[in-house]
C-alpha cells in the first residue's frame, strides 16, 4: 500500500525532471483510475443524512448496488460523500470529476456539472429554494420574451398584425422571426449524428413517426394544415427556445453559430437527471448555459476576435503551446502552411464538442469542466489531438495533414478519449506552469 | 479525400513548389484553389461532400471555421486539374472571420479568398434571402480576393425539393446570374443526378481556359 502511494504521489520535482514525453503509450484498461483502497466495502451515505431532497434521492439510488466494478462503485460513493457535505469542497469535487464521473448513477453527472458550472450553490442546504427561485425567474423571462400575438391583447385592446405601434405584440413578433429562423436553421442540424434531438420531448408522442419526420424535414414556418396543428414539441424546439431567450437577454452576444453545439451537450447530460430535478430541467439548463457562455463567449464574438480571450487569441495561445511541446510537429505543420486556425478554431471555440460521439464529449467535458482555470487544460487536450496524428502528419503534405487533422471526427471508442486525456495529462505534467491547479487536498496531483 | 497525383507511397512535395511534385514530369498536375461560399444552411458542405465522396450525408452540422477538400478532375485530352476546395462557414460570425487571416513568419497576411482561382457562390432555392445575399458575397470576394480573373459561378442548391418548398424559380436564379454576367447552375447535393459533378467539371474547364499553366500552381 505504501509503495503504491509513493508511486502515485509524484512530486513536482520528479515531474519537472522528466524532459521528454513518452508518446502515446497504450492505455491499460481502466488501470489509470485505480486508487488505493482504504476501506474495502464502503457504503454510500445514508439518504437521511443528505442536506437536501435532491441528494437524498441520489443517495438512495438503487443503481449503486448494480455496479459490479468495485472501483467505479467507490468513485460514485466518493462523489456522493463530497456532495453530501454542508459546504462542498470544490477542490475535492474537481479532482474527482477530472478523472471522469461514473455514468452508472445517471443522476450524478448533471448535479456535479451544475456545481462545477457555479450554478448550484456550494451550500447544499440552499439548493431547493434556489432552484425554485431560478425556475420562477426563467419562466417570467420566457413569458415576457416569447411573444405569442393575438388579435385581442390581455387588456382587451385590439392588436392588429399591421399595427405600427411599437408596443404591439405583432410588431415584436415579426421582429423576432428573423432570430427564430436563424436559430431554427441550426438546431435542426444539431447533433444530427443522433436522432435524440428530433424526438418528442414527451416520450408518449414518439410513436408518431410520420409527424415527427415531416417536422424534421420541413421548416417550421412552412408546415401546413394538420401537420402544423398537431405539432409535437421536440428536443430541438427546447434548444431553440433557450438559445432564443439567451439571445434576447444578451443583445451584445445574440446568437452565434456553434452555441447550439455547446447547449446540446449540456442538454443531453441534464436529460439524464433524477426525477427530483426534472421540473427544473429547462431553467437549470438555461442558467448553466448562460454561466458557461459567460466564460467562453469571447470566442464567439467578432469584436473580441483579436483579444487574448477571443478566438484568434485562443488559437495563438494553443499554437504557442504546440510549439513548445512538440517543436518538430509544429515546424512541419508550419512548413506545410497548415495554419492552426484551419483545424483548432472549431476545437477551441466549441470545447471539442463536434469532434467526438456525444458520450465521449461528455466524458471529456467532465475533465474540462473540472479545470481549476477553465479552459486552460483544453489547450493540452488540443495539443494531444494533434500528437495523436503525429506520424501521419510528419509524413504528410498540406492536404494529408489537413485530412489527418480534420477527420478524426466522431470517434466513438471510449479508449481513444482516455488515450487522448492521458496524453494531455502527460503534456500538462511536463509543461505546465499552472501545475498547482491540478493538486488535490492531500497535496497529490490528480493529473 | 481524393488525392491528386499520388501513386503508391505518396511523395512529400512542398505544396508551394509545384516543380517538385512527383508524377509524370511531362504531364505535370495543375492546381486551382476554389472557395465555396454563401449563406448558412444553403448546402455548401453537402455540395463538397457530394463532389468529393459521392454521397449525401444527412448528418450535417453547421460548419464552424472552414474545411478543406481536394479532388482531381480529368479532362478528355488526358490532362488533369487538382482542385483545392475550401468549404467555408456561412454564419455571420465567420463572415467576418472568413477571410481567415493569419500570419506566416510574422510577415504575410493571408486570407482564405487570397489566391483563389474560383469561387462557387451558393444559395438555396428554398430560401429567397440567400439569393439576395449573393451580392454581399460577391462584394466580399472583390474586397478580399486578389486574383482579378477569379472565376465566379452562382449555384442554386436543393433543386430536388418539392414545389411547395421552393422559393426561388429556376428562371429567377438564371436571370439573377445573367444580370451579373455569371455562369449559373442549379444543383442537388441530395440526388445523385450528376448536377454537382457537372458544376465542377465545367468550372475546372473554365479555370483551365482562363489561367496559364504557370498560374495554376498550388497555393492553399
Amino acid at each position: 500500500m505504501d509503495k503504491n502511494k509513493s508511486k502515485r504521489s509524484l512530486s513536482k520535482k520528479n515531474i519537472v525532471a522528466q524532459n521528454n514525453i513518452p508518446l502515446l503509450q497504450p492505455v491499460q484498461d481502466d488501470d489509470y483510475f485505480q486508487v488505493q483502497r482504504v476501506v474495502k466495502h464502503i457504503q454510500p451515505p445514508k439518504p437521511e443524512t443528505a442536506p437536501n431532497k435532491i441528494l437524498a434521492s441520489l443517495f438512495s439510488s438503487p443503481q449503486i448496488d448494480k455496479i459490479s466494478v468495485s472501483w467505479i462503485r467507490e468513485r460514485a460513493i466518493n462523489f456522493m460523500k463530497v456532495l453530501g457535505k454542508r459546504r462542498i469542497n470544490m477542490i475535492m469535487l474537481r479532482s474527482l470529476s477530472f478523472r471522469g464521473i461514473p455514468q452508472e448513477i445517471p443522476g450524478l453527472r448533471p448535479i456535479v456539472w451544475k456545481v462545477l458550472l457555479g450554478y448550484l450553490p456550494r451550500e447544499t442546504s440552499k439548493w431547493e429554494l434556489f432552484l425554485k427561485n431560478q425556475k420562477q425567474i426563467y419562466e417570467d423571462w420566457r413569458k415576457e420574451l416569447i411573444v405569442e400575438p393575438h388579435l385581442v391583447d390581455s387588456q382587451n385592446f385590439l392588436d392588429h398584425p399591421l399595427s405600427i405601434n411599437k408596443e404591439s405584440k405583432w410588431s415584436k413578433f415579426f421582429n423576432d422571426q428573423e432570430l427564430w429562423e436563424e436559430i431554427e436553421k441550426d438546431v435542426r442540424r444539431t447533433r444530427s449524428d443522433m436522432t435524440f434531438f428530433i424526438e418528442a420531448v414527451q416520450d408518449n408522442y414518439n410513436h408518431l413517426k410520420d409527424q415527427l419526420k415531416k417536422q424534421a424535414e420541413v421548416k417550421k414556418s412552412h408546415l401546413h394544415g394538420e401537420i402544423r396543428f398537431n405539432y409535437i414539441e421536440t428536443h430541438s424546439d427546447v434548444l431553440a427556445r433557450i438559445l432564443f431567450i439567451y439571445a434576447k437577454l444578451n443583445p451584445g452576444v445574440k446568437y452565434v453559430q456553434g452555441m447550439n453545439e455547446i447547449l446540446a451537450i449540456l442538454y443531453y447530460c441534464f436529460w439524464q437527471s433524477d426525477e427530483t430535478l426534472t421540473e427544473y430541467f429547462e431553467s437549470d439548463l438555461f442558467f448553466c448555459f448562460t454561466n458557461l457562455m459567460a466564460e467562453i463567449r469571447d470566442g464567439f464574438l467578432r469584436t473580441m476576435d483579436s483579444e487574448n480571450t477571443g478566438i484568434n487569441g485562443k488559437i495563438r495561445i494553443f499554437a504557442e503551446l504546440m510549439q513548445k511541446v512538440d517543436p518538430e510537429l509544429h515546424n512541419h505543420l508550419t512548413e506545410q502552411t497548415v495554419n492552426p486556425q484551419f483545424y483548432s478554431l472549431r476545437w477551441l471555440m466549441l470545447l471539442l464538442s463536434q469532434e467526438f460521439e456525444i458520450h465521449n464529449v461528455i466524458r471529456l467535458w467532465d475533465t474540462l469542466l473540472a479545470d481549476n482555470e477553465r479552459f486552460w487544460f483544453l489547450n493540452y487536450v488540443c495539443v494531444a489531438m494533434v500528437q495523436i496524428k503525429r506520424e501521419a502528419i510528419l509524413a504528410g503534405d498540406f492536404s494529408e495533414c489537413m485530412e489527418a487533422l480534420q477527420r478524426q471526427s466522431q470517434e466513438s471508442d471510449p479508449k481513444k478519449i482516455r488515450q487522448l486525456l492521458d496524453q494531455a495529462k502527460k503534456i500538462c505534467q511536463i509543461h505546465t506552469r499552472k501545475y498547482d491547479n491540478y493538486i488535490d487536498n492531500n497535496g497529490q496531483t490528480f493529473l | 479525400m481524393g488525392n491528386c497525383n499520388k501513386k503508391g507511397k505518396p511523395s512529400r512535395p512542398s505544396v508551394r513548389d509545384p516543380i517538385n511534385i512527383r508524377g509524370d514530369k511531362e504531364n505535370k498536375v495543375s492546381y486551382a484553389k476554389v472557395v465555396l461560399i454563401g449563406n448558412s444552411g444553403v448546402g455548401k458542405t453537402s455540395i463538397a461532400q457530394r463532389f468529393i465522396e459521392g454521397k449525401f450525408d444527412e448528418n450535417n452540422k453547421n460548419t464552424v471555421g472552414a474545411s478543406y477538400f481536394q479532388k482531381n478532375i480529368s479532362f478528355k485530352d488526358g490532362s488533369s486539374l487538382c482542385l483545392y476546395i475550401w468549404d467555408t462557414a456561412g454564419g455571420e460570425k465567420f463572415q467576418a472571420l472568413a477571410p481567415l487571416y493569419y500570419r506566416v513568419k510574422s510577415k504575410y497576411i493571408i486570407n482564405i479568398f487570397q489566391n483563389a482561382h474560383a469561387a462557387v457562390v451558393c444559395y438555396s432555392v428554398t430560401d429567397d434571402d440567400s439569393l439576395k445575399q449573393i451580392d454581399t458575397w460577391l462584394n466580399k470576394l472583390d474586397e478580399h480576393g486578389n486574383i482579378a480573373k477569379m472565376i465566379k459561378v452562382v449555384v442554386g442548391n436543393k433543386s430536388d425539393v418539392d414545389k411547395s418548398e421552393r422559393r426561388v424559380d429556376l428562371k429567377e436564379g438564371k436571370l439573377f446570374a445573367q444580370q451579373r454576367d455569371l455562369p449559373f447552375f442549379e444543383t442537388s447535393a441530395l440526388l445523385n443526378d450528376g448536377s454537382i459533378d457537372e458544376l465542377f467539371q465545367k468550372l475546372a474547364s473554365q479555370i483551365k481556359q482562363s489561367f496559364t499553366k504557370e498560374e495554376l500552381h498550388a497555393t492553399v
